[in-house]
């Protein structure tokens, strides 16, 4: 049992004031200091030392309350994003529908050369080449150039002079041309181009047949005329041009264009 | 610890960390940040903090930004004294005033004890947890932290 004095006076009353001392030798020495006024002024000056917190310092707690969201992405990242998206899908689009356009048929060097004569091969040796025929092929370029080009009938071959220095031959080549030009086009029958390959002509090189016979159709309206059908409205005419060989020259023209022949 | 939980630690801890802290700073932003940078940290580890250690580990963390807060600005400015939370001179100080001001001479180490013993209502085991003290050196600092402001107190009585 613990009893004051001034020796452990601080130490009992620290020890009172933290609560380490409880029970009835609690009691007992609050008497004891309370009985003595040095004791009781010394005790009100350690009950003092009790520090309380400043009522008036509160913490804004709302800055610091948080709570769980998904990803929030800032608008202004989605207005770019959005813009980014139409301009690359814009772009893709022109860019493919461009590259649709171009089809590239061969390499174009210039009117430096003619072109080499190659001869015709005999009918014997006309070759069917079959053309794969593939999901979408239908549509390809391939089978649209194919057609395009067995659509082009062929034209009259004119008998060209062996010699070109011999021009007496040219008033009897182009006689009936001279008398009657519409009813020599218009008279000519342009060949099925959907038929046989045309085994009589020479001028066929290759024909490019599709494996599917049973796909093809018959496109009646290749048989129009050749005039009609090439030129229009054409006119044919033989007019004098000095600056020509012959001092001749063959004009044949329509609403659009005008194709001028001098010999 | 849930958001739930994270929240009402908010609630319940926030004004006695930021009182315990801005003593010792004296710097009402300094505090301030110091809280939230506490409460930033429990809400980055939410999953690795019990409930129940949540105050302990508030008080332990906001004492160590507290400590580093001090080291790197070493701006500890010392409140005048018989100065209010205001900044106003109090023209009759009160005794709790005084002890306030009285507390501003304190060691750091003192002062900090001492608010967590008495505003918070720690043991000594607990505040040597926070403090990374053992619970001896926490009453030894506790005993001359009380003991200078009862000297404190003695001096001016015999001035008055």
């Amino acid at each position: 049992m613990k009893s004051i004095n001034q020796d452990n006076m601080d130490e009992i009353m620290f020890m009172l004031l933290e609560g380490e001392i409880q029970g009835a030798e609690r009691i007992r020495l609050l008497e004891a200091i309370e009985a003595d006024p040095e004791y009781s002024k010394t005790w009100a000056l350690w009950q003092n030392t009790k520090i309380t917190p400043d009522e008036s310092l509160v913490m804004p707690v709302a800055q610091l309350k948080r709570e769980k969201k998904g990803f929030i992405v800032p608008f202004r990242i989605v207005k770019y994003a959005a813009a980014a998206v139409v301009v690359l899908a814009i772009g893709t689009g022109i860019y493919f529908n461009s590259q649709a356009d171009i089809e590239v048929v061969g390499n174009v060097k210039g009117p430096s050369k003619p072109s080499p004569v190659i001869e015709a091969p005999k009918p014997s040796q006309v070759k069917t080449i079959p053309v794969e025929r593939t999901k979408d092929s239908g549509k390809s370029a391939l089978r649209e150039k194919i057609r395009f080009m067995a659509d082009v009938p062929e034209l009259p071959r004119l008998e060209v002079p062996e010699s070109p220095n011999n021009f007496e031959n040219i008033d009897s080549l182009i006689a009936p041309f001279k008398q009657s030009p519409e009813n020599v086009l218009a008279n000519y029958e342009v060949p099925d181009i959907d038929s046989e390959p045309q085994k009589n002509n020479n001028d066929v090189l290759v024909t490019i047949s599709n494996s599917d016979q049973n796909k093809t159709t018959t496109n009646n309206q290749t048989k129009r005329n050749l005039l009609e059908r090439v030129f229009g409205n054409v006119k044919f005419k033989i007019e004098n041009d000095s600056n020509t060989i012959t001092k001749r020259k063959m004009v044949i023209e329509n609403e659009k264009y005008q194709i001028i022949a001098g010999f | 610890m849930t958001e739930k939980e994270y929240n009402q630690s908010v609630d319940q801890f926030s004004t006695p960390l930021f009182r315990f802290i801005y003593k010792s700073l004296n710097v009402r932003e300094d505090a301030e940040n110091v809280v939230q940078d506490t409460f930033e940290s429990l809400w980055m580890n939410l999953a690795k903090v019990e409930n129940e250690k949540a105050k302990s580990w508030l008080f332990t963390t906001a004492y160590r930004k507290m400590i580093d807060t001090i080291r790197k600005d070493k701006k500890m400015v010392e409140m005048p004294e018989y100065m209010n939370e205001k900044g106003n001179v109090a023209s009759q100080p009160d005794l709790k005033e005084i002890v306030n001001g009285a507390m501003e001479k304190l060691p750091e180490i003192q002062k900090t004890v001492i608010m967590l013993r008495d505003y918070e209502g720690y043991d000594y085991a607990e505040i040597g947890n926070i403090t990374g003290l053992n619970e001896s050196q926490v009453k030894v600092y506790i005993f001359r932290a009380r003991q200078t402001l009862k000297n404190y107190l003695v001096s001016l009585e015999n001035i008055i």
